[in-house]
């Protein structure tokens, strides 16, 4: 999945920076190039909370625990759990922005108005899904482009520092990308039990057929 | 000492919340503050999330789904029939024949019994249906399970059924629903195992939450004189009331001294209104819209109203909708909503600015019209406002109290007389859209004649009737803080035949005689003593029950010519059981004790009585025996 939407990334990226577009469907585009490397960036996270499960969540859990019966507790194992967990949020994404319709689909087959139609309900659609379960902020406060000077103590995990580094502080340098950081996540909870864990963690979207 | 907590609980039409705070002060100081409780709810068909509020939907699960949907830690295993929130709401929309919405507008509906399955309205899955009152037990079942599980105070522990019995709870219900509607809150409450709940109106509970967060500076922002028009439209009611400031040696004091008619008219109907211009729009050019994409379409335009209103520089918003299939490249249809349109539909359609004569148009209804919701006719919440506006003036008129208390606030206009608030407090999410705000601000200004009015800061659109109502039970678990000045906001009358000879082809008008006056406080009691009924032992006996919002004059005894006049509410009924020859003065009905004692005929007065809860009660008493027994609201639908 990680590997299809970094597919997709740099398809959207290539496209454009490689091919003309009309001025009119250039922000639609663009939109999808800024929506779609979020999304994996969410998706990398979740993938990052598999060994670390955040603590915020934790107590909703625990709390719920216990009331499960003890051997359906036993038979899913923490990967299960967070598969389903992954997959339930494709499904969220899914059943409000289309996602995995949008990426699903022949995109070379269409023109860039067709595209950019689309891109409005998955960047509408995963918008609220985000907003739902995390607060997401630029990790830097100031603009892009700006210059920064960075001291010996410095986040490591919040600046990556590129180019020319030398081995001892001041790190001067120009802020290229401002990061993003979420500073709230709450997942909803994904149904644990032994008869739901395999649907959990198969089905993104069901079927849907309309009767009469 | 354990803590104790005040409880309040919006039972909304279309969302419900609840709200907590602690009766014992926390420690010196320190804020009181009011906490929502999220609440817990299946999101899809595979997760469960906790938000803050809990959409009032209920979807009837299919046999499938019913095995296959995850259940609520309450549910304890056991899958139930039935869904409620957010995945109820959303996946519901889609099956209309299994959603049950819009319960609570039920309630106060004369043609038909609550307590009759008749929802989902219109559905064919008869064996399935659930009647209106069973669906607010149910909403209200989900709340008290929510609140068992949150955890509070330091140690984070959830409060017990035995804690949660010492707490006081308020249920807000909308200052238009009468007694009947009031009553059956109140037993719905109780049936869901809340136990006995205080019953506050909506429109109050917002004016407390504003009080709440004003601190002591509220007195800073009114003065005496003030009357203060609580403007309150969901997403799918709208509801007026007005409350009156007077000053009482030196102190600051609140009266509410009308309430409006229930008007099914709300934020929803705007996003309805939008979606089908660009529907017909769409269908103009030859695109076809099925009823998912109306679905989509709606929610569309929710959000392209909610973006235009927060941010001027745009002109219009523009709306992809998605093909029901999976490809969504080949199948999306584009259109846009445009400011004008917008401006047109929402503004100029809803709330155009019109004078206080012009009323709401009443559609001659056809005698086939199929009963249903009363949905209100005339979409023009103006209307609706200058029609409220003018009633009160009838209202206070009628009362030479009341009328004291409005002489600043008397509009004329045309020759027509009418009550001109002079500050407004907006409540329900329509009013986070400044613009509409302000269209509802220039609309008053203009009835006004542009008598200064201003608009009171500081309202919390969705979330102020819970905590309003959480702060109102804490005041009243104190027993001290500022409280409205309310009583009943409707006066009640039974229906006697006239006596007058038989005249053939003539139809007698039926009188009235008032049983409750409008403001009775609770816990006050009144006996109609000049009027004393012969009723037979053992028989079924009707009363017609009628009510009125404008009659603030009427006195208990008060008889009026033609009860056509009225509002009809309900009906009463009683049956005396023989009186029992034991003098005891018990205040209980008693059981029918022997049925081989035949009927007699025995004198009774009627009493009138509003618990200490805020509900209603009529007991007819045997002034000899000192006997007295409750007469029933009879279930609606004759």
């Amino acid at each position: 999945m990680l590997s299809f939407l970094t597919l997709l990334t740099i398809a959207i990226i290539s496209t454009l920076l490689y091919t003309p577009i009309p001025e009119q469907f250039l922000p639609m585009v663009q939109m999808a190039a800024i929506a779609t490397p979020t999304l994996l960036l969410v998706i990398q996270m979740l993938n990052l909370g598999k060994t670390s499960r955040t603590t915020p969540d934790q107590p909703a859990e625990k709390s719920s625990q216990p009331e499960q019966p003890a051997a359906a507790a036993k038979a899913i194992s923490t990967e299960e759990s967070n598969d389903a967990a992954v997959v339930q949020f494709l499904a969220r994404l899914q059943e409000k922005g289309r996602l995995i319709d949008f990426i699903m689909d022949d995109i070379s087959a269409y023109d860039n108005e067709s595209v950019g139609a689309a891109a409005r309900i998955v960047h509408q659609g995963c918008c609220d899904v985000l907003n739902d379960s995390f607060t997401i902020e630029a990790v830097h406060a100031g603009e892009e482009m700006e210059t920064i000077s960075l001291a010996d103590n410095y986040d490591s995990n919040s600046y990556r520092l590129i180019g020319k580094v030398p081995d001892a502080a001041p790190f001067d340098g120009q802020v290229l990308h401002r990061g993003w950081k979420t500073t709230r996540v709450n997942l909803p909870q994904v149904v644990n039990s032994e008869e739901h864990i395999e649907v959990a963690r198969s089905i993104i979207a069901p079927a849907e057929i309309e009767i009469g | 000492m354990d803590t104790r907590y005040a409880i309040g609980i919006d039972l909304g039409t279309s969302n419900s919340a609840l709200a907590i705070t602690s009766i014992t002060p926390v420690s010196p100081g320190s804020a009181e503050s009011v906490q929502m409780v999220p609440i817990m709810q299946l999101t899809s068909a595979q997760t469960i999330d906790s938000k803050t509020t809990l959409p009032s939907a209920l979807y009837l699960c299919t046999d499938q789904e019913q095995r296959q949907l995850p259940t609520l830690p309450w549910d304890e295993g056991q899958p139930p029939a039935s869904v409620i929130g957010r995945f109820a709401s959303a996946h519901g929309s889609l099956l209309p024949e299994r959603l049950v919405t819009s319960a609570k507008s039920w309630l106060c509906n004369s043609h038909s019994d609550p307590q009759q399955p008749l929802l989902p309205w219109n559905s064919t899955l008869e064996e399935r249906k659930v009647s209106p009152f069973d669906a607010q037990v149910q909403y209200l079942r989900h709340l008290r399970h929510t609140i068992l599980r949150h955890e509070l105070g330091s140690n984070k522990q959830p409060m017990t059924a035995a804690e949660l019995e010492q707490c006081t709870v308020t249920i807000t219900v909308p200052a238009s629903f009468d007694e009947v509607a009031r009553i059956l809150t109140a037993d719905a409450a109780e049936e869901a195992g809340w136990g006995q709940v205080t019953l506050l109106e909506e429109q109050q509970a917002a004016f407390y939450h504003w009080l709440e967060q004003s601190g002591d500076d509220w007195r800073g922002q009114v003065e005496q004189g003030d009357i203060i028009l609580v403007c309150d439209i969901g997403g799918g009611t709208a509801d007026f009331s007005l409350i009156a400031v007077l000053e009482q040696q030196g102190n600051l004091h609140l009266e509410r001294i009308s309430v409006g008619d229930h008007i099914l008219l709300g934020g929803d109907n705007m996003d309805l209104a939008l979606a089908y211009t660009l529907k017909a729009e769409l269908e103009g050019d030859g695109q076809k819209i099925d009823n998912g994409q109306l679905l989509s379409l709606i929610h569309s335009c929710r959000r392209a109203k909610e973006t235009l209103f927060s941010d001027d520089s745009l002109d219009s918003f523009p709306i992809s909708i998605p093909s029901r299939g999976a490809s969504l490249f080949a199948k999306t249809i584009t259109t846009r909503l445009t400011r004008q349109q917008l401006h047109t539909i929402a503004l100029d359609g809803f709330l155009p600015i019109t004078t206080i004569e012009q009323q709401p148009t009443k559609q001659p209804r056809s005698g086939l019209k199929e009963v249903g919701l009363n949905y209100a006719s005339d979409a023009v919440l103006s209307k609706h406002l200058a029609q409220f506006l003018v009633r009160s003036q009838i209202n206070v008129e009628s009362n030479p109290t009341l009328k004291a208390l409005a002489t600043k606030c008397q509009g004329q206009q045309n020759g027509i007389a009418f009550i001109r608030p002079s500050a407004v407090l907006f409540n329900g999410g329509i009013f986070k859209a400044a613009p509409i705000r302000q269209r509802v601000f220039e609309l008053l200004q203009s009835f006004n004649d542009n008598q200064p009015l201003r608009e009171l800061q500081g309202a919390n659109f969705d979330l102020a009737v819970a905590k309003g109502a959480a702060v109102y039970a804490r005041t009243s678990a104190r027993g001290e803080g500022i409280r409205i000045k309310a009583g009943t906001a409707r006066s009640y009358y039974i229906g006697i035949e006239s006596s007058m000879p038989a005249i053939p082809g003539l139809i007698q008008p039926l009188k009235a005689l008032c049983v409750v006056p409008q403001g009775m406080e609770e816990g006050s009691e009144f006996s109609l003593d000049d009027r004393e009924f012969s009723l037979m032992t053992g028989q079924p006996v009707e009363f017609r029950f009628f009510s009125s919002s404008v009659r603030a004059g009427d006195v208990v005894g008060s008889q009026i010519d033609d009860a056509e006049e009225l509002e009809e509410t309900s009906q009463l009924e009683i049956t005396l059981p023989p009186i029992t020859n034991t003098s005891d003065q018990s205040s209980q009905s008693s059981p029918p004790s022997q049925t081989s004692q035949p009927s007699q005929i025995i004198p009774v007065k009627l009493h009138s009585h509003i618990t200490e809860l805020g509900t209603l009660e009529l007991w007819m008493q045997h002034h000899e025996s000192g006997q007295r027994w409750k007469i029933e609201f009879n279930v609606r639908g004759h």
